[in-house]
């Protein structure tokens, strides 16, 4: 588990983060929700430690970050926006490789946590390409890729769908979402749909926490939604309209549950 | 033109050939010893041997021909120019004329000769290119070079920049382009005389540098967080292994240069 | 709209004379454009075109000068009123922003400063390419309004957009797939072919997908947003 506990950072007059606290148990998914300059991203930064808080404290598995050595540090990983910014060789196996040579791991180790962590990401039959080649989304995922060979245990994505089409959002996004059967995994996005499966949700606001609880509870906090700045998917608009006009809409809401219950309203509008 | 087509880095064409297989420390030095003998060589007798160890390289490299023709394209030019300016120029006997144009036998001669070295240094160093990936390429320098270390060059970040470089041409030849594209929808027209064009350029070259700056920052960060201290000691994800094709290309090498050595003085280029 | 790849944005440049195409005709205004030897400048200052991150092409120290750029390079005369209106048409103040750097704005004030630098040269057309990227939900809204307010004029505005739920505000639709046309023509005869649009790539709104699956047992109309198939339903029968 990461907790973070009262983070505050910045100046007096120019507070970016106020005393926020959150936390990711291993093995769940958790959505940070919040619009641009909400301090998402310094947030994420926090959490990994690459910059400490003025006031509050990170703890990793029941220590605080600040007195955990570099190898223990490999423990949280984080993948940015910009998959292009954060692949450094040009083939794909050597990216990969390049997390375990820092770490200063043997030949075979490398070979064996590159193979399955390209596995994992679905890039096993790339490995031999150029980057160059790779689509956004596939982009992404070998930058995840070059994460799980430092074999983390949370891992944080900071808007990591954000540059990328339709087809590579999904990509990463169920590629997270399987990861997180087994580390746990904060995803930073102001896509609510995105955030749909996330077992726990929190929304930022000008640095401040504004909700953390579930996803339905979420959704039936409108002012919450309108508040935290996130971009509200026509699948949910839709799911709200339809129970204020008393139908019930399983969850979790996919184009099954939303046609299931409009052709409930038609017929009960038809009576 | 796009940039991307300007931007020649040589390529790689993967064909499994043996010469692929070598390892690159072996490529390097043959290459290296080629290139030497026809620029230190005054005599034909050497160029037949070394055009006849060059087209059996390509051929057991198994790359296109239609490849090799279009890396010589692109420096037919100036191969050209050398053997005119030469033609043109060195000597007295006329040996042929068109219209007013005096070809000089001497300067024919050394033009032929001068022409047939940069076709071949181009030729010689595409092979290598074409059979090793960059990655491979800049991994064997760092090797080449590893004794420099002991006078404080530092190779190994050398040879990290190399890696870094090779992914990051193409991709700011791509951000080249936009940029250029995007400004000339704002009205850039890159005409008028020297010093106007590279004013405009400005608006080209400032965006670019922004970009690239960005890009370092991201990747730095990026760096760090796959566990890359500088100076720390970092281990090879492939270590190549030094097998009887190497053995057989530094072996022939070295029976090339002494036959090179034995035939300097037949056929002389200068009468 | 088509997937990545699908030639959208090449097509759009080749709208804007910023890319000549291999073969075939391109008329502007009713003008054949003999590419690639003219470079139609002309064109350029009738079709504006916005990138996609626009505010990555920004090199001047003031945002006066960066939104001037464009108008002082088609030679427009009056320079300074036009940025002055381009930037109020883009939500700016002049007085507040002329001497700004464009680097330190705020995102939504950059992407509207970007907007400023195209829309300087009065364009009739303005292309726009993915520009609701990378927005939070009131930049996107706020974006949308102002776009529907701009082009309720005498103004064309082509967008090119991967998200489906943007295209149903247009007039016409054009869908690409692999560089073939395989829809021209308004929305909602597009996204009635919600099985078509899938097939290349492209995932349809919501109010259309469920409206064409009642379409199926009953009779429905095709509804593209939310507000209309809810009022298809409330009318019921």
């Amino acid at each position: 588990m990461i907790e973070l506990k009262q983070i505050s950072y910045g100046l007096e007059d120019r507070q970016i983060l106020r005393s926020v606290s959150l936390s990711i148990p291993s093995g769940k998914f958790i959505a940070l929700m919040g619009g641009n300059g909400a301090g998402k991203t310094t947030l994420a930064k926090i959490t990994k430690g690459l910059i400490v808080p003025s006031s509050g404290s990170v703890v990793l598995d029941g220590r605080d970050i600040s007195s955990i050595e570099r190898e223990y540090q490999t423990k949280v990983g984080i993948v940015f926006q910009n998959p292009e910014n954060q692949i450094v060789s040009s083939i794909v196996e050597e990216d990969v490789a390049f997390g375990p040579e820092n770490l200063s791991l043997s030949s075979p180790e490398i070979a064996a946590r590159v193979e399955s962590s390209l596995k994992t990401v679905g890039l096993w039959d790339l490995r031999h390409r150029s980057v160059q080649a790779l689509s956004g989304g596939q982009k992404q995922r070998l930058a995840i890729a070059g994460i799980l060979a430092l074999r983390p245990s949370y891992i944080i994505f900071d808007e990591a769908t954000a540059l990328l089409d339709p087809v590579g959002k999904h990509e990463v996004l169920n590629t997270a979402l399987e990861l997180s059967k087994s580390v746990g995994v904060l995803w930073i996005t102001h896509d609510l749909r995105e955030a749909l499966m996330a077992d726990s949700i929190y929304a930022l606001r000008e640095g401040e926490m504004i909700f953390s609880g579930s996803v339905p509870e979420f959704l039936s906090r409108g002012d919450i939604m309108e508040k935290a700045n996130v971009v509200i998917p026509d699948e949910i608009t839709l799911a709200q309209e339809l129970m204020q006009r008393g139908v019930r809409v399983d969850w979790p809401i996919t184009k099954e549950s939303l046609l299931k219950a409009t052709m409930l309203l038609s017929s009960k509008m038809s009576h | 033109m796009a940039f991307k087509d300007v931007v020649v880095v040589g390529q790689y064409i993967p064909s499994g050939s043996i010469l692929h297989k070598a390892r690159a420390e072996s490529k390097i030095i043959m290459t290296l010893i080629l290139i030497i003998a026809a620029f230190l060589s005054q005599s034909f007798a050497v160029m037949a041997v070394l055009f006849t160890v060059l087209a059996f390289l390509m051929v057991v490299s198994r790359v296109p021909l239609r490849f090799y023709s279009r890396s010589a394209r692109a420096v037919l030019i100036l191969v050209l120019f050398t053997f005119v300016f030469n033609a043109l120029l060195t000597g007295q006997n006329v040996l042929f004329r068109i219209g007013p144009i005096a070809f000089k036998t001497e300067g024919t001669i050394t033009g032929v000769f001068f022409g047939l070295r940069l076709f071949f240094l181009i030729f010689v160093s595409t092979v290598l290119t074409a059979t090793t990936s960059p990655v491979d390429l800049a991994d064997g320098l760092n090797t080449l070079l590893k004794p420099l270390e002991a006078i404080k060059v530092p190779v190994e970040e050398f040879s990290l920049i190399m890696t870094i470089a090779l992914r990051f041409i193409p991709v700011l030849a791509d951000e080249a382009d936009r940029i250029l594209k995007a400004q000339k929808a704002r009205g850039l027209n890159l005409t008028g005389n020297l010093f106007e064009k590279v004013q405009k350029l400005v608006p080209i070259i400032i965006p670019l540098f922004v970009s690239a700056f960005m890009k370092a920052e991201d990747l730095a960060v990026a760096m760090e967080v796959r566990g890359y201290l500088p100076g720390v000691k970092r281990t090879k994800y492939k270590v190549a292994k030094f097998a009887a094709t190497d053995l057989g290309i530094l072996a022939a090498s070295a029976i090339i240069l002494c036959a090179c050595i034995y035939l300097r003085g037949y056929w002389l280029v200068t009468w | 709209m088509g997937h990545t790849g699908s030639g959208k944005t090449s097509l759009a440049q080749v709208t804007a004379a910023l890319t000549s195409p291999t073969t075939g005709i391109v008329k502007h205004f009713g003008n054949p454009w003999n590419y690639p030897k003219d470079i139609p400048l002309n064109i350029r200052r009738r079709i504006g075109f916005v990138f996609q991150f626009p505010e990555y092409q920004f090199f001047a120290e003031t945002v006066f000068e960066e939104v001037s750029y464009a108008a002082k390079n088609f030679g427009l005369d009056n320079i300074e009123q036009r940025v002055v209106h381009a930037l109020e048409v883009s939500g700016l103040s002049y007085e507040a922003f002329k001497d700004r750097s464009p680097f330190t704005l705020s995102g939504g004030e950059k992407r509207k400063v970007a907007l400023a630098s195209v829309l300087v040269s009065d364009p009739e057309v303005i292309i726009l390419d993915e520009p609701s990227a990378g927005l939070d939900g009131s930049s996107r809204k706020m974006f949308w309004e102002w776009l529907r307010q701009y082009s309720n004029g005498n103004r064309t505005v082509i967008f090119i957009t991967h998200s489906l739920e943007e295209a149903v505000l247009a007039d016409r639709v054009l869908a690409l797939s692999s560089g073939d046309v395989v829809f021209a023509d308004t929305p909602r005869e597009v996204f009635s072919h919600v099985n078509t649009l899938r097939r290349i790539g492209l995932e349809p709104p919501v109010a259309a997908d469920i409206s064409c699956e009642l379409r199926k047992t009953m009779q429905f109309p095709v509804t593209l947003t939310i507000q209309e198939l809810l009022s298809a339903l409330d009318g019921g029968r």
